[in-house]
């Protein structure tokens, strides 16, 4: 679901032709976190991937509307 | 051991406990920390002061492209965005490290330990795991998928879709490698404890001692017959009669719901013993979400997350143990190969707290 999720994302965006990538990585953001409420996997670790894509995709979108 | 150190994982939820107590640090070692933080800092501001010069300087910009071509990608915006913020993440983690008085030597020193057991499992992982393989595969393709995209054609959708796939790899490597639990399981496993429930029904139980395996064999529980802690030494537990054979019996040997567990194939390979709990305990049997483990000489506290406690009965509980518990016990012993026994487990709010002692 998530490889769906994501794929869409990257065909929908391109088709719109955008070009800012802290774009995709929200995108990417919302569908994880979308996901992981829906399907709430067991995990064998901390969830090591939101926190780096909230982290990340924070601090792009910061820097794109020049909050930074 | 203290019971007030046993306390303090309660209270601090199983936070790493340090034996030594964080003393006052030296003036030397505030001001060697104080300057690394302000040589990331001062870093930070000349990546940030470079990525301005080179956007209003068109001259330094056609000078790296002569003569550093890297450096026009290293000062694009999002690197610089991206490494900054890493430092400063880590620059965060360190003051708050040092202003709570952690010791960042150990920190460091779990970390490279970390690193090199990595290695091994990452090895490991990749030869016998399919799917992980296949993760680490699609991970790895992502990143040189994203770097090339994005750094070198500049095709932003193409260094998304790398991404795309570090994210997808990343997250099948986090989750578990296969659940098999739910409420068949936890039938099962209540079934299991029967057995033990009705031998030790009309006896008076003490808390159990969980002997290793010997010899590729299963592991044996004994259960002492009183309430009063009789000394009994190891050899006879282990020459103890597997049913009731008289009144003035003083224990026996039952087989716990976990005995078998030393016969795991995968338990032959290198796993630490809070990833054996895990692989048992959440991913085999679901019968809690999370496992962490405390060791302390021979004292180890395991805490278990949304555990299970209603599988077992009266006695299996007075004696073995909460299912979970026994489980963990059985698995402390083949791992250490010592005979452990259930200090005591309680509830801490979500999680459930059991302390195991290793017998000599």
């Amino acid at each position: 679901m998530l490889a769906i999720l994501l794929s869409t994302s990257v065909v929908l965006l391109s088709t719109l032709r955008v070009q800012n990538i802290a774009v995709y990585l929200s995108l990417f953001t919302m569908c994880y976190f979308a996901s992981s409420f829906v399907f709430r996997p067991k995990r064998r670790t901390i969830d090591f991937v939101g926190f780096g894509l909230l982290y990340y995709s924070a601090l792009y979108m910061a820097i794109t509307f020049k909050v930074l | 051991m203290d019971p007030t150190k046993v306390r303090l994982w309660d209270d601090k939820v199983l936070t790493r406990l340090r034996s030594r107590e964080p003393g006052k640090p030296v003036a030397s070692h505030r001001l060697g920390e104080a300057l690394i933080d302000i040589q990331t800092i001062v870093i930070v501001g000349l990546m940030y002061w470079l990525l301005e010069e080179e956007q209003s300087n068109p001259f330094l910009r056609t000078w790296l492209s002569d003569n550093f071509p890297l450096g026009l990608y290293l000062l694009a915006p999002l690197t610089v965005a991206a490494i900054s913020g890493t430092l400063l993440l880590l620059t965060a983690a360190r003051i708050v490290l040092f202003v709570t008085g952690k010791n960042t030597t150990i920190v460091v020193g779990e970390v490279l330990r970390g690193l090199d057991v990595l290695e091994r499992q990452l090895r490991k992982l990749v030869s016998t795991k399919g799917t992980t393989g296949s993760a680490l595969v699609l991970t790895s393709f992502g990143t040189a998928l994203a770097l090339y995209s994005y750094f070198v054609t500049g095709i932003i959708p193409l260094a998304a879709l790398g991404i795309s796939c570090i994210i997808l790899g990343l997250t099948a490597l986090s989750l578990p490698r296969h659940i098999s639990g739910g409420p068949g399981m936890r039938a099962m496993l209540q079934g299991a404890t029967l057995s033990v429930e009705a031998l030790l029904e009309q006896s008076t139980v003490g808390r159990a001692t969980y002997l290793p395996p010997a010899d590729g064999g299963v592991i044996f529980a004994y259960v002492p017959l009183s309430l009063q802690p009789e000394t009994v030494s190891i050899n006879e537990m282990k020459r103890a009669p597997k049913s009731l054979v008289g009144d003035n019996q003083k224990g026996l040997l039952v087989y716990p719901v976990g005995s078998e567990l030393s016969r795991i194939p995968e338990f032959e390979e290198v796993l630490s013993l809070e990833e054996r709990l895990r692989y048992v305990l959440v991913e085999s049997a679901d019968i809690c979400s999370r496992v962490m483990v405390e060791e302390a000489g021979s004292v180890i506290v395991v805490a278990m997350e949304s555990a299970d406690l209603a599988i077992q009965g009266q006695k299996y509980l007075d004696s073995l143990g909460s299912l979970p518990s026994s489980l963990a016990a059985c698995i402390i012993a083949t791992v250490h190969d010592r005979p452990v026994t259930l200090v005591e487990e309680r509830k801490a709010g979500d999680r459930l707290i059991a302390v195991f002692r290793l017998i000599t």
